[in-house]
């Protein structure tokens, strides 16, 4: 199922779309060069999400220090469900803070401020932040931007987790990433290209940065029966190459 | 009504402190630092008839302070004067912090105490300390305000559903303005003893103030000196 948006000007970057519509829950890819409106769009989007027709449209920012906004981390989780001046709000919201927070590791921090905790925390705050709110449309910038291991396997959980019930957006510069979570998106560059992840990266990746991605360009170059999404995936480039090897009984040579 | 407990800290020692900040500023003569040890000295004893006095020494500082502008042969002062303010109003805010955390009123008492002694029953004083009370009474709603107008916290709100459509929240700002400037409101509410809490017990000047000023006597001393190359 596909939400209409409808018209999307991009004003900084120059560029508009028409007809556009955001499809359904899943988790789909946005890429392209710095500059080419990327953040931009997202706004645009948080600024559909305002209006009657659209969307709960909840995005967590490239820097997200912008969006660290209270005094403790605690007051960031639970400050939009407090009411009027005392700032009461309903004992579910705090159980749930509790265990969002937990959940990011951030459950000895309920009283720092947000301004002292790491980069990689401030992203985690920023993302529990929004997972307690529940959009029905996660945009997410950049959010590998410095997450470690631990915590980036985390938030591949919680994508699969998000994407069964809302569209998750992410926009990002590492291919990998996003060719192992993402089948389809957008190439973001003087408009939005809708198209396959893997095909766009054969097509606007630039230079090779792994020993398995320049492997994989050349096979692509040369019309190999091979996937542009495999490169990405240790387990799927090696059964696309046995698959290759037991069709012509011996093993290709590359030039 | 919660207990109120006296404030371990002077509240003219906060609003002092400031001060010394600020002066700290555009030091350039050992002449200041007698003038303000003088001064705060003066205030904290709260003896005697100082009303001569003190006005020489604020009438003295402000005069030295412009002199202090104006005659600096070969300094090219104010390309350094927007980093130095910048700097030392940073300072000053952190003190503001720390020392001035939710004690505003008690401050604002003292002042207006302060002023009373040196300048009289002058009205002037009271629409000042309401002015400045209405101010900061006011000051936390309007920031609440500018929050909600931010893109960022108006969709977090809007998502957690919290957030209000307030069509009218403009007109606060002129209420304000509307209280500041009626002097017939303002010395009303004033002369009628109004205040928009109960004031906080103010103990009398201790050792801990006689610290914090000391701290500022070598703040300043030391910045006479050329310690640290500040400027």
């Amino acid at each position: 199922m596909a939400w209409p948006v409808g018209t999307i000007k991009v004003p900084l970057a120059g560029w508009q779309v028409t007809d556009w519509s955001l499809p359904g829950p899943g988790i789909w890819g946005l890429a392209g060069p710095n500059g080419s409106g990327k953040s931009q769009f997202f706004s645009q989007l948080v600024a559909w999400g305002n209006k009657p027709q659209g969307l709960r449209v909840g995005l967590v920012m490239q820097n997200p220090r912008l969006q660290l906004t209270e005094a403790t981390v605690w007051d960031q989780m639970t400050w939009p469900f407090q009411r009027g001046w005392s700032g009461r709000m309903k004992p579910a919201v705090a159980t749930r803070a509790e265990q969002i927070l937990a959940e990011w590791h951030l459950e000895n921090y309920r009283t720092s401020a947000p301004w002292e905790l790491s980069g990689g925390m401030q992203r985690r705050l920023a993302l529990a932040s929004m997972e307690i709110l529940a959009p029905e449309v996660y945009l997410l910038d950049e959010p590998l931007e410095g997450l470690d291991l631990e915590h980036r396997v985390l938030l591949d959980t919680k994508l699969d987790q998000w994407s069964k019930t809302a569209s998750v957006l992410v926009s990002s510069h590492v291919w990998q990433w996003l060719l192992v979570h993402t089948e389809w998106g957008w190439w973001c560059d003087q408009g939005l290209t809708w198209g396959r992840m893997g095909e766009i990266w054969y097509q606007h990746g630039l230079s090779p940065e792994l020993p398995l991605e320049a492997l994989w360009r050349r096979l692509l170059d040369k019309g190999a029966p091979v996937t542009p999404e495999a490169w990405a995936n240790l387990e799927r480039a090696r059964n696309e190459v046995i698959c290759i090897c037991q069709n012509s009984h011996q093993i290709p040579s590359i030039p | 009504m919660p207990e109120l407990t006296p404030d371990p800290v002077h509240p003219l020692t906060r609003v002092l402190s400031l001060g010394a900040g600020v002066i700290a500023l555009y030091l350039a003569s050992p002449w200041w630092l007698f003038g303000w040890a003088l001064l705060i000295g003066g205030v904290f004893t709260r003896r005697g008839n100082w009303r001569g006095f003190t006005r020489a020494l604020l009438g003295g500082a402000v005069f030295g302070g412009l002199q202090a502008l104006n005659h600096r042969p070969g300094v090219p002062y104010w390309d350094t004067a927007l980093m130095t303010t910048i700097r030392f109003t940073l300072m000053i805010m952190g003190i503001a912090l720390i020392y001035g955390r939710g004690s505003w009123l008690s401050m604002f008492s003292a002042i207006e105490h302060g002023l009373k002694k040196i300048l009289g029953r002058n009205k002037a004083v009271g629409y000042g300390v309401l002015t400045m009370l209405l101010g900061m009474a006011f000051l936390p709603r309007m920031v609440e305000d500018v929050r909600r107008i931010r893109k960022d916290q108006a969709m977090r709100q809007s998502l957690a559903g919290t957030h209000r459509f307030r069509p009218l929240s403009f007109l606060r700002p002129v209420l304000v303005e509307g209280f500041l400037r009626s002097d017939d409101l303002a010395e009303a509410l004033w002369s009628r003893g109004w205040r928009p809490t109960a004031l906080p017990p103010t103990s009398s000047a201790g050792g801990l103030d006689g610290m914090i000023v000391f701290a500022w006597v070598m703040v300043i001393g030391l910045e006479v000196h050329g310690w640290p190359m500040w400027h």
